[in-house]
């Protein structure tokens, strides 16, 4: 078996929704039923995001294009010397995201963060936003310089690294299985799909597209990765709403199971999820 | 900018027990509740939707004759499911900051979408209430402070005019954001704070969903309103 993360319960925040720690101060959670947070993705620089209107739901998904806002390297360094990760960490574990414009800005974020990696149980990459230009989704279409970034964060780091795959570069279980074999302990799929709405007021809305549209496709991905892959782990992240769906992704090979949008419906909604895994 | 320093507050869930549901004009209604929440002049709350919506939509809090009540104008499925039900409501609340104007010499004008936000900030501040509608009020409103109504375009146009003239040193205006930008625009002479209702997916500042573009960069409804100037807002000519 790879190496597991032991979170208390196999319920993980997904990274973006949850922003960068805020739903702990909503009453309503028992973040005892919670295994761990993902912060929202970091990258070296920081970003504004995409002008508004930045998001869109109908009654069966969501489009977003926030476009990676964060207050970069040194916002998340500033979190880390101010207590703020130590507080947050001492509420539920956390898993720190990060992202890059280009191979060397991943990298050269990795090296930052180094000295206080051991705050966080894990690091996710973000490989697959589709709302930036550089960076995200585009940094896997050069599939060896792909792999390379992949060798290249191995050797920086002996933290526990993900990766979060989309499903629009390629088969995900191709995609799981270099990730695996340049030694990394894990992957999340997937991340929302570009999608494309029209708004109330006739506008054309591009956006990543989450909510329960994503759920069955992100089923069919931790399917396929588990397949290929027994040992990986693997976070589920796609449409999760409800507690037998949770069920349902471990079933079908998940280690933990993560919950982005269904925050917006009613985040309470973890507690009934991680009840049932309470130690 | 994404803030790092999470704020040191508690948003609370509560299940509100609906008091009244009365029609103020063509589907918009006000809605008072039997429980009582703490909140400030200016703040929201997110209401969840059950299965009509995926995300919870963002309201004005305000009190009708001490009891918390919030507007709804029905927009679509989410908005019906408020006004409609006889359920219990799940409400995230009290969300964004308070309105904490410099002195009392105000005004406040609201859109009858905007109404118990209105009424409440009128009464706790002791400054007259306007109410701008594009068609006559259903029914009578009455407040305990000085309330006036103006109906269409052109009444409306006419009361920034004489509030723009008047001896206020600032209005506030909540309604939709043409109504908002009109005001800005058509008052120069006034501090104008306007309410901004975007469109919200968590009303705690995680998502980054309602931002807003401002003369001074992307700011967000939630964390940073939704009260805002409103010459940050919109250039004044």
């Amino acid at each position: 078996m790879g190496k597991a993360l032991n979170l208390r319960t196999p319920i993980v925040i997904a990274s973006g929704p949850g922003g960068f720690g805020e739903y702990l101060n909503v009453s309503s959670v028992d973040w005892s039923y919670v295994g761990a947070y993902t912060l929202k993705t970091v990258t070296l620089n920081p970003k504004s995001g995409n002008k508004p209107p930045r998001m869109y739901a109908s009654k069966e998904f969501l489009i977003n294009r926030i476009g990676l806002e964060n207050p970069g390297f040194d916002g998340l360094r500033k979190m880390v010397e101010d207590g703020t990760i130590d507080k947050l960490a001492s509420i539920v574990p956390l898993i720190l995201s990060l992202g890059g414009d280009s191979f060397d800005e991943y990298v050269e974020i990795t090296k930052l963060c180094r000295p206080f990696l051991d705050k966080f149980i894990a690091v996710e990459y973000n490989f697959s936003c589709p709302n930036v230009h550089h960076g995200g989704l585009s940094i896997m279409v050069d599939r060896e310089e792909w792999r390379r970034l992949l060798k290249a964060i191995r050797t920086e780091t002996d933290a526990f690294i993900i990766a979060k795959l989309g499903i629009e570069s390629g088969f995900v279980e191709e995609m799981a299985r270099i990730v695996s074999s340049e030694g990394w302990d894990g992957v999340t799929v997937i991340n929302t799909i570009r999608g494309l709405m029209v708004n109330s007021e006739g506008q054309t809305v591009l956006g990543g597209l989450s909510g329960p549209a994503l759920y069955p496709i992100a089923l069919r991905a931790v399917y396929e990765v588990r397949k290929a892959l027994p040992d990986i782990y693997i976070i589920a992240s796609g449409g999760v709403y409800a507690p037998e769906q949770v069920r349902e992704m471990l079933r079908f090979g998940a280690n933990a199971v993560s919950v982005g949008s269904a925050l917006f419906h009613d985040e309470s909604v973890l507690n009934e999820m991680g009840k049932e895994f309470s130690r | 900018m994404a803030s790092f320093s999470i704020k040191n507050v508690k948003y609370n869930a509560y299940l509100l027990t609906k008091k009244s549901t009365i029609e103020i004009t063509d589907r918009t209604y006000l809605i008072s509740f039997q429980e009582d929440l703490e909140f400030s002049p200016g703040q929201f709350c997110m209401v969840n939707v059950d299965g009509a919506g995926l995300t919870r939509k963002p309201f004005t809090l305000g009190r009708i004759e001490g009891t918390v009540a919030i507007s709804v104008k029905i927009a679509g499925k989410g908005s019906e499911y408020i006004v409609k039900t006889s359920e219990r409501l799940n409400v995230l609340a009290p969300l964004g900051n308070a309105f904490v104007p410099e002195n009392r010499n105000g005004a406040v004008v609201v859109a009858p979408s905007c109404l118990a936000e209105g009424l409440h900030l009128s009464e706790h501040f002791k400054i007259p209430l306007f109410v701008a509608s594009k068609s006559a009020l259903s029914r009578e409103i009455t407040s305990q402070f000085e309330l006036n109504t103006v109906v269409g375009n052109d009444g409306y146009l006419r009361l920034l005019e004489e509030l723009n003239n008047s001896r206020f040193d600032w209005i506030f205006v909540s309604g939709s954001r043409i109504m908002e930008e009109l005001a800005v625009r058509n008052m120069p002479n006034k501090l104008v704070y306007v309410s901004l209702n975007e469109y919200m997916a968590c009303g705690i500042g995680a998502c980054k969903g309602c931002a807003v573009e401002t003369m001074n960069g992307i700011k967000h409804a939630c964390t940073d309103g939704p009260v805002f100037r409103g010459d940050e807002i919109w250039a004044r000519h």
